[in-house]
């Protein structure tokens, strides 16, 4: 165990005991958390660990069904939004609250502006408080307060964010993931940021998947695992791999049906893939009846990779050959040619929520269902009764609209319409998220059932547990490159991650 | 002061500094100035009529009912909607004004108290139309398109004929010079300027650009989003009230087809002064410049003589030119 | 233990404290889907109570071809508020159609000039449906513009006089009969028919409820959204054309204001039958009801020989408050 939590008069803010449970699921379990001031306390923890819980229990957005939190030795249960701004709670997430069109000054100062005379809002005033505040941040000479923010680099304008909270009187500042929006030439400036405003006193809470960032600049480190504190540590009496090892090592569940197919012929070859600047020379091969999983943290360049096979994203160089002949530019033939990408967000792209199942799952194959111009009930109605019956997918109405079905159906849905069309090679972007276990499991049992018919399978994801269950080789990216290639006998969950965080060097190619 | 202005220095003094960073961050801003003045250098250099100070005078006067108007409608148009209901709640205060005038005998102890009904009227208007948009988060334009029609079923019932009755003291107002200059143009100068400072330097001004910006983050900040909106309508209705009542001392009668086509003409010269029909962004200056274009290309047409029927077809024209150009930058 | 794989959807301040009763929630959508069968049922009941002379046979003649110009306009205004747009330029088509034809009387051909009128029509339909899928242009004001130009052109086309006599087979179909009913009406079953048919049973169809429904997810689908669009827009204004040639038959002769109230009503009678202005959603057996509605209640207002103002005033009612109700809908459902 590490350091047990203070509550001193010293500490900045103390949970203890905090637990959290949403529909019968325990996202938070007995969790304790500290932080001092002049301190970067870093958080880490795999998907689902409870890292966002955490945070929005902290920021008011959420109430904990336990637990107490205490902040400069104030004791209370629950917090709001309005204290815990108050209170000198200041957050800055993965997705900015700015407003593009307006300057810096004024999305910094939005709700209340310094006014001057006759009532009006006093512009040098409120410019000469952010560049005061950007000086204390040592930000002020790349940022102009009367700049436009759509002007400015993600990066600037996460600095406007920050400056936000300062502004507010943050002294407690939670930055969520600041660096996987970040490109890392900016990663200095955020540093420096960091440490000036820990030079001042306040304490912060820095969320990252990145083991080296957080050596670089943390102090203490938490780690978080299926919803309890496994550990707080200083960050110099620990490294690397001792953290990897703390976040994963669990047992597999039984989740997953055993294979034993040999691959077929070679489906896909990609060689020297470079995509919209975020991605760099990928290579790989899928062939048939293999499940080929993609590992990796958040924006290492996945998704960028599945969506370029295709079609969908810039190829600024590189190679996909699909079955011999380069690959489709894009969806629609993508589709028509058996290639088929199953993507991220289910209910953004997957789905048209406001219609039927059926609706749903015919509507990338309505030619089938084609005679003569118009589109047949029986053949339609055929397609779709075996669509539910072989993904399992409940309730059984047909008619019934997606919208009211669970994440898990829902995702069957869409898993189901692109299976219809008989595709010979499928790319699964996140294929379990959001869904309950049971899902899960019979999603899987599709996947296999594919493999067993020769269809090739590529899977993206950030759970280990189901890539290690579900594939027969992995390739692990770190911030858009390939840093290794597993075959099955060499899967760890170890081993993984430390690909992943970049921990081991790439091979040399 | 020991701070560094690295960034602002490189734009000279504050005031240029905004007036330079204005017209770059709305290039259509430049682009209507720039075809106002070569108009109107081509037309004073064709027509010696245009270059009267007459008629200077006149364009300035004509500008003023649709720039009443426009204003009001620039801040329903910078929260993301429009209000289409502006020609009828004109036209139905110079109705009942003109009504209750006829009906007391042209009394002039009357003007100033039915001068605040008038605006009293186009308070309610907008107060009503804001409840309907914030209550039932129903679509702006179609909502207030509705409205109109309703108002033009009430404008009927009050006449369709021309009321007569307006008494000579409040047909003055539209007259009264100081000089040659039209008292009114100076008056309307300083609205302008008003609405100006408050979309740039008024809190409750700049909470448009942020509802209309994103009304996520708006909330979010805690800023009062239906009041907003609310005091947007309110604001559209009034002036377009006082652009009534100015109407009528223009015109003498109640004219039951009074600002007829102005709800369309203010959205165009919203729109091509580059007030982004989505909301959020934008500057009274441009809309001043819109107006401006709308009227001395009415005047220039005129003098053309013309047909009406062309000016119609070569507005909507001009319209669909602007808007097929100027491409949003939101993507579907 | 369980975990979750991601977490649950965000917070935003007080709106998500406003979770509206289940209850609530089926009363307005019940209310949007069948307000306007009830509404036609209860003006049916009133009519026959207040003014026996409703069901006089002219008058019952003159319900039905109204009802059939205003369907046959809101058909098409259906199909574009399905895509996310709206056309506000149909009256001004609508309008054009008659001032094309009635060019016959001074010796052209009846072919030719139908063939100018419907392919002006498609060029408009095309321009609206490019401008507002390729150029992004909010469809309110791209259709408005567009109805300004198109009115402009024809008053400028016509000179503001209204000439010529409308041809023999456009009286027909306009004021004609087959049977007790009238051909108008039969014009109107049968198109409302096919775009039935099309809507529910071929892949076009489909695809504008997908589009209209999520056009992320339609185009992941690998449907052409831009394509599905701008057809819808050119079926409307063809469908807008058609119905002033009906109306034109109907009335004899070329009015200078004719159809200037088909904007607003063919909208109302749309989202007055369930149709949204979120897209995707609604059908065209609520549109006849939703047209049937304006009909009848603008009809019963000149049987009663309420002045002319009752009607506008009443149509913007219907309006405003299908609208309302539809907006209070979507806000719920999206709660």
């Amino acid at each position: 165990m590490g350091t047990e939590p203070s509550s001193s008069p010293q500490t900045l803010l103390s949970l203890k005991h905090i637990s959290k449970t949403f529909g019968g699921i325990h996202a938070l379990a007995d969790v304790s958390f500290d932080l001092r001031p002049s301190e970067v306390h870093a958080l880490v923890g795999e998907n689902g660990a409870g890292k966002s819980t955490l945070i929005k229990i902290i920021t008011g957005a959420y109430t904990a069904d336990r637990g107490t939190i205490t902040l400069s030795g104030v004791e209370y249960d629950r917090l709001s939004p309005e204290l815990a701004r108050r209170l000198g709670i200041g957050a800055v997430y993965q997705e900015f609250n700015l407003l593009p069109e307006l300057s810096v000054a004024e999305n910094i100062y939005l709700k209340s502006p310094p006014i001057g005379r006759l009532g009006l809002i006093d512009a040098r005033a409120r410019a000469q408080n952010v560049l005061r505040l950007l000086e204390r941040l040592g930000a002020q000479t790349h940022i102009a307060p009367d700049q436009p923010v759509k002007y400015l680099t993600v990066g600037e304008q996460q600095i406007v964010e920050i400056t936000k909270a300062l502004a507010t009187n943050a002294h407690i500042l939670i930055l969520d993931e600041p660096s996987a929006v970040l490109p890392s030439r900016d990663l200095d400036r955020l540093f420096n940021v960091i440490r000036a405003l820990r030079a001042e006193g306040h304490g912060i809470i820095y969320i990252s998947h990145r083991l080296n960032e957080i050596f670089e600049l943390a102090d203490r480190v938490t780690v978080l695992k299926d919803g309890q504190t496994i550990t707080t540590k200083a960050v110099a009496e620990t490294n690397n791999a001792e953290l990897v090892r703390l976040m994963v090592g669990r047992s597999l569940t039984d989740l997953y049906p055993p294979k034993d197919n040999q691959p077929g012929q070679v489906l896909l070859d990609v060689s020297g893939l470079c995509v919209e600047g975020n991605v760099f020379d990928i290579g790989f091969q899928v062939r048939e009846g293999e499940v080929v999983g993609m590992a990796g943290l958040g924006g290492s360049g996945r998704t960028t990779v599945c969506r370029s096979l295709v079609g969908l994203g810039k190829i600024q160089s590189g190679q996909i050959t699909y079955r011999g002949r380069p690959a489709p530019g894009n969806p629609a033939s993508a589709a028509r040619a058996g290639l088929v990408l199953i993507p991220e967000d289910r209910k953004a792209f997957g789905l048209i929520l406001n219609q039927s199942m059926r609706f749903n799952l015919t509507l990338p194959n309505l030619l089938q269902f084609q005679q003569t111009g118009w589109l047949r009930p029986g053949l339609e109605q055929q397609a779709v009764d075996r669509a539910i019956a072989d993904n399992q997918i409940r309730p059984s109405d047909p008619e019934l609209g997606t919208e009211n079905l669970s994440g898990g159906n829902q995702q069957k849905v869409v898993v189901g319409k692109w299976l219809l069309s008989g595709p010979k090679l499928v790319v699964f972007d996140e294929p379990t998220r959001g869904i309950d276990v049971g899902a899960k499991a019979e999603i899987y049992a599709r996947i296999r059932d594919l493999t067993l018919r020769g269809v090739g399978v590529i899977m993206a994801s950030s759970e280990l547990p189901e890539l290690l269950g579900m594939c027969d080789r992995m390739l692990v990216f770190h911030e858009g490159r390939l840093t290794g290639e597993l075959a099955r006998p060499d899967f760890s969950e170890e081993a993984i991650m430390r690909l992943a965080t970049g921990t081991e060097p790439a091979p040399a190619p | 002061m020991g701070i560094t202005l690295q960034k602002s220095e490189r734009w000279g003094s504050a005031r240029l500094g905004q007036a330079v960073a204005l017209l770059r961050n709305n290039p259509s801003i430049v682009l209507i100035y720039g075809i106002i003045i070569v108009i109107c250098v081509v037309a004073a250099i064709f027509n010696e009529d245009f270059r009267t100070a007459s008629n200077v005078a006149n364009i300035l006067r004509q500008s003023i009912v649709i720039g009443l108007i426009a204003i009001g409608q620039s801040m329903v148009v910078l929260t993301g909607g429009a209000d289409m209901s502006v020609a009828m709640v004109a036209r139905t205060v110079g109705l009942v004004v003109a009504t209750i005038f006829l009906a007391a005998n042209s009394s002039n102890g009357l003007i100033v108290p039915l001068v605040i009904l008038g605006a009293g009227i186009g308070i309610v208007l907008g107060c009503f139309n804001g409840l309907l948009v914030t209550q039932t988060h129903a679509n702006p334009f179609i909502i207030t398109f509705g409205v109109a029609n309703i108002l033009r079923g009430v404008n009927l019932a009050i006449s369709s004929t021309p009321i007569r009755g307006v008494p000579d003291a409040y047909l003055s107002i539209y007259d009264a010079k100081i000089g040659l200059v039209p008292v009114n143009v100076i008056v309307m100068a300083l609205v302008w300027l008003g609405a100006w400072i408050f979309t740039t330097r008024v809190l409750a001004g700049r909470a448009l650009f942020a509802v209309g910006g994103s009304e996520r983050v708006a909330r979010l900040t805690a800023l009062r989003v239906n009041w907003t909106l609310l005091s947007a309508f309110v604001i559209s209705a009034t002036f377009a009230a006082l652009a009534g009542l100015f109407l009528l001392s223009r015109t003498g009668v109640g004219d039951p087809n009074a600002a007829d086509g102005m709800d369309f003409q203010s959205i165009v010269a919203v729109a091509l002064g580059g007030i982004s029909l989505y909301g959020g962004k934008g500057s009274l200056l441009g809309t001043l410049g819109g107006v401006l274009l709308l009227v001395i290309l009415s005047n220039v047409f005129n003098a053309l003589q013309v047909d009406i029927y062309y000016q119609q077809l070569l507005l909507g024209l001009v319209v669909l030119i602007a808007v097929a150009a100027y491409k949003s930058p939101r993507t579907a | 233990m369980k975990t979750l794989s991601v977490a649950p959807k965000a917070f935003t301040g007080r709106i998500a404290a406003f979770r509206p009763s289940p209850r609530l929630v089926h009363a307005v959508d019940w209310a949007g889907r069948w307000a306007a069968p009830i509404a036609d049922v209860v003006v049916l009941v009133a009519a026959a109570v207040l003014v026996p002379a409703f069901y006089g046979s002219t008058n019952l003649k003159t319900l039905a071809i109204q009802i059939a110009v205003l369907g046959i306009v809101a058909t098409g205004q259906t199909l574009v508020l399905l895509v996310r747009s709206i056309d506000l330029s149909v009256s001004a088509v609508l309008a054009l159609g008659a001032v094309i034809v009635v060019q016959t009387t001074s010796g052209a051909s009846v072919l030719v000039t139908l063939f100018e009128a419907f392919a002006i029509a498609a060029v408009v339909g095309l321009a609206n449906g490019w401008l507002v899928s390729k150029r992004q242009v909010p469809p309110f004001i791209a259709t408005y513009g567009m109805l300004v130009f198109v009115q402009g052109a024809r008053l400028a086309y016509s000179k503001g006089q209204a000439s010529g006599t409308v041809p023999g087979f456009l009286r027909t179909i306009g004021f004609g009969q087959l049977g007790p009913l009238p051909m108008a009406l039969l014009l109107w079953l049968v198109l409302n028919g096919i775009v039935l048919l099309v809507l529910r049973y071929t892949r076009f169809g489909r695809w504008i409820y997908a589009v209209g429904g999520n056009p992320s997810a339609a185009r992941y689908a690998g449907i052409r959204t831009d394509a599905v669009v701008i057809a819808a827009h050119v079926i409307c204004s063809v469908l807008a054309l058609l119905g002033g040639l009906v109306l034109s038959g109907y009335i004899g002769y070329v009015d200078l204001n004719l159809g200037a109230d088909y904007n607003l009503n063919s909208i109302a009678a749309a989202i007055v039958g369930g149709t949204t202005f979120t897209g995707g959603r609604g059908n065209l057996f609520g549109t006849a009801a939703g047209v049937a509605l304006l009909v009848l209640l603008l009809n019963l207002v000149v049987v009663l020989g309420l002045p002319i103002h009752w009607q506008y005033a009443l149509q913007g009612l219907v309006l405003v408050l299908a609208t309302a109700l539809q907006g209070f809908r979507q806000f719920l459902i999206s709660r």
